[in-house]
């Protein structure tokens, strides 16, 4: 008899998992016409979300090629053709960046693609050196 | 969840997600109920009358008090006493409600939002589930 008796710390556990609902989902006649049938996202979200990771890949490489001719075309650049092309790359940077926040949808991960394309741009550019980039990274992060 | 600006993006990314998916000539009225504990409701009417229109609603203790208090036929009895956890769905007529349990940032990233969504249009073409336990 003593033997089925189940300890009160055991009962008091299973109350809490009986009052707690975590991840149920329940149709209640929901008028299913309202959506469509397909689960899987149509073509041509797809191709929209394949869009934004294209969109970003295309001005992070056109960003690089901005601040290659900026440092390595040969004869130099006057410096009115150098400030004209920083301007293009601050454009791609700022495309990569929305870019990220359309494939990603999250701040965190748009921060962090801002951050990194920008100080690119800035320690390719020569700017920022390396060492300024990091600090200035850190009191962004502080 | 209080901060009205997590409620806000959490509407605009899920309504953006799921608008794929939604029927030709249909809009979404949004109610968004927000709790001082961990957790919100949010309300999503279908509608044809071109109403878009998004209200906070007042300030309640608890999930389970907004539960008590709108109409739903996922949870009677003493409401209150319940604890919610993840994300619960209720899909009833033209409405959707979302519950969410808790705060925890990975609950309301703009992935958990996109799951959010998949488990609506799956859980409109089904019946009940329980992908918690």
């Amino acid at each position: 008899m003593a033997d089925n008796k189940i300890p009160i710390d055991q009962i008091a556990r299973l109350a809490d998992d009986v009052r707690l609902i975590k991840d149920f989902a329940e149709n209640h006649n929901f008028d299913s016409s309202l959506l469509t049938a397909n689960v899987s996202p149509s073509s041509e979200s797809e191709s929209k979300a394949d869009s934004a990771l294209y969109s970003m890949i295309g001005s992070i490489v056109l960003l690089l090629v901005s601040i290659a001719v900026i440092k390595f075309w040969s004869p130099p650049l006057s410096s009115v053709a150098i400030s004209f092309i920083f301007i293009v790359g601050l454009v791609f940077a700022t495309l990569a960046s929305v870019a990220a926040h359309r494939k990603f949808q999250d701040n965190i991960v748009t921060g962090i693609v801002v951050i990194g394309v920008f100080m690119v741009l800035f320690i390719g550019t020569g700017i920022f050196t390396p060492e300024q980039a990091v600090d200035k990274v850190g009191e962004l992060a502080n | 969840m209080k901060k009205n600006t997590r409620l806000k993006k959490y509407v605009e990314l899920f309504k953006r997600n799921i608008s794929q998916y939604i029927a030709p000539g249909m809009d979404i009225k949004t109610t968004i109920y927000p709790v001082e504990a961990d957790g919100a409701v949010f309300e999503f009417l279908f509608n044809n009358e071109n109403d878009t229109s998004e209200n906070i609603d007042s300030l309640r203790p608890t999930v389970g008090r907004v539960l008590s208090e709108i109409p739903q036929r996922m949870v009677s009895g003493n409401i209150e006493g319940v604890k919610f956890g993840g994300t619960n769905l209720y899909l009833e007529g033209n409405r959707i409600l979302i519950i969410k349990g808790e705060d925890d940032p990975s609950g309301w990233s703009g992935a958990a939002i996109m799951e959010d969504v998949q488990r609506v249009v799956s859980t409109s073409q089904g019946g009940k589930s329980n992908g918690g336990q």
